[in-house]
């Protein structure tokens, strides 16, 4: 019972407890001279702290000038210009970080893919050495096979020279 | 709230800049001495005062209820002196003006007790901010639970042993010192 009521003391002191809180705090300093006499501390202390800020004041006796010429400067066009222009630089500082940060991934995703269709370009032609190569006496198979088409064509243009004097 | 304050406050947010002067006037004191004890340097706690009602002016069109001015204006000083305590390197000073000390102090009763408030000044600054402000708020402002919880957004409750706790840890630190 002495712990709960001396944690209330402090609130008791500065008027903050309700009724019913108040009457039982009186009622058991009654009887408890040890509570009686926190309260008595806690009252000077109270005391103390009011009184030992009051007397500090400021050295600045013309506080409202200064502040009133202060918000007069900030109130001027130029200076709220300056903000908006600040505020428009940082805007767009923002939109350049975001347009390069999307350009980017786009860059870097058009270079992945061109790089993967140059590989799968040079494989497509090795593989294709790779199987001529393979290949035996595939030279002399071109070469017939081109002499054979040489041949074809000098017949057709010489049937259709004939075809037409006959005609 | 006085009539008048209410329309100097009422003109103020309106952009008034006379009637935002008279509110400076009316509180610069209250402002001073909240941020002197919570950083306890005389030339920081006047840049707070500055800034604070610089920055209330520029904000005076969120301040929803006229009545609610000296909260309001007093949650800036707060998160003002939060600002600057946590930007500070290492532990502050005590700095006492030889000046001030003369005049606050002819005679030897008085030396006293002017001795007994530095060591509170000291003792004030070994509490955590936390502790700190509930105890300016409350023994130096003079708000009440309910309006310090207001101020803080924190609960009813937690003022009440924060405010509790404060003051065990300040007489413990004048008893050491």
């Amino acid at each position: 019972m002495h712990e709960e009521i001396h944690e209330l003391l402090s609130a008791y002191v500065d008027d903050e407890l309700g009724k019913k809180q108040r009457q039982e705090v009186e009622r058991h300093m009654s009887d408890c001279g040890e509570c009686r006499e926190e309260v008595a501390h806690l009252l000077e202390l109270k005391a103390l702290l009011s009184s030992a800020y009051e007397e500090f004041d400021m050295k600045n006796s013309n506080m409202e000038q200064t502040v009133m010429a202060r918000i007069r400067f900030e109130s001027t066009p130029e200076t709220l210009l300056s903000r908006g222009g600040m505020a428009a630089a940082i805007a767009g500082a923002i939109v350049m970080a975001a347009f390069l940060w999307f350009a980017s991934s786009v860059i870097t995703k058009g270079i992945h893919v061109g790089v993967t269709l140059t590989s799968i370009s040079f494989s497509l032609i090795r593989s294709a050495f790779t199987v001529a190569g393979a290949l035996p006496n595939l030279l002399e198979v071109f070469l017939v096979l081109a002499l054979i088409v040489l041949i074809a064509s000098g017949w057709s243009v010489r049937r259709l020279l004939d075809t037409k004097s006959t005609g | 709230m006085d009539q008048e304050l209410q329309q100097l406050i009422v003109k103020a947010k309106k952009g008034d800049q006379d009637s935002f002067s008279e509110l400076i006037q009316r509180y610069k004191g209250k402002v001073f001495r909240h941020a002197f004890a919570m950083v306890h340097d005389q030339m920081e706690a006047e840049d707070i005062t500055q800034e604070a009602f610089v920055k209330a002016y520029f904000s005076m069109d969120q301040l929803k209820e006229e009545y609610a001015f000296s909260s309001w204006l007093t949650r800036i000083v707060t998160n003002l002196c939060y600002d600057r305590i946590k930007k500070r390197e290492k532990r502050p000073q005590l700095q006492i003006d030889p000046e001030q000390t003369e005049l606050m102090a002819d005679t030897h009763s008085e030396v006293e007790n002017l001795q007994l408030r530095i060591n509170l000044q000291l003792a004030m600054q070994k509490l955590t901010p936390e502790h700190r402000t509930v105890i300016v708020l409350r023994d130096i402002q003079g708000f009440s639970y309910q309006e310090i919880a207001e101020i803080l957004e924190i609960p009813e409750g937690t003022v009440k042993s924060r405010i509790n706790i404060a003051r065990k840890e300040l007489r413990k630190e004048l008893l050491r010192g």
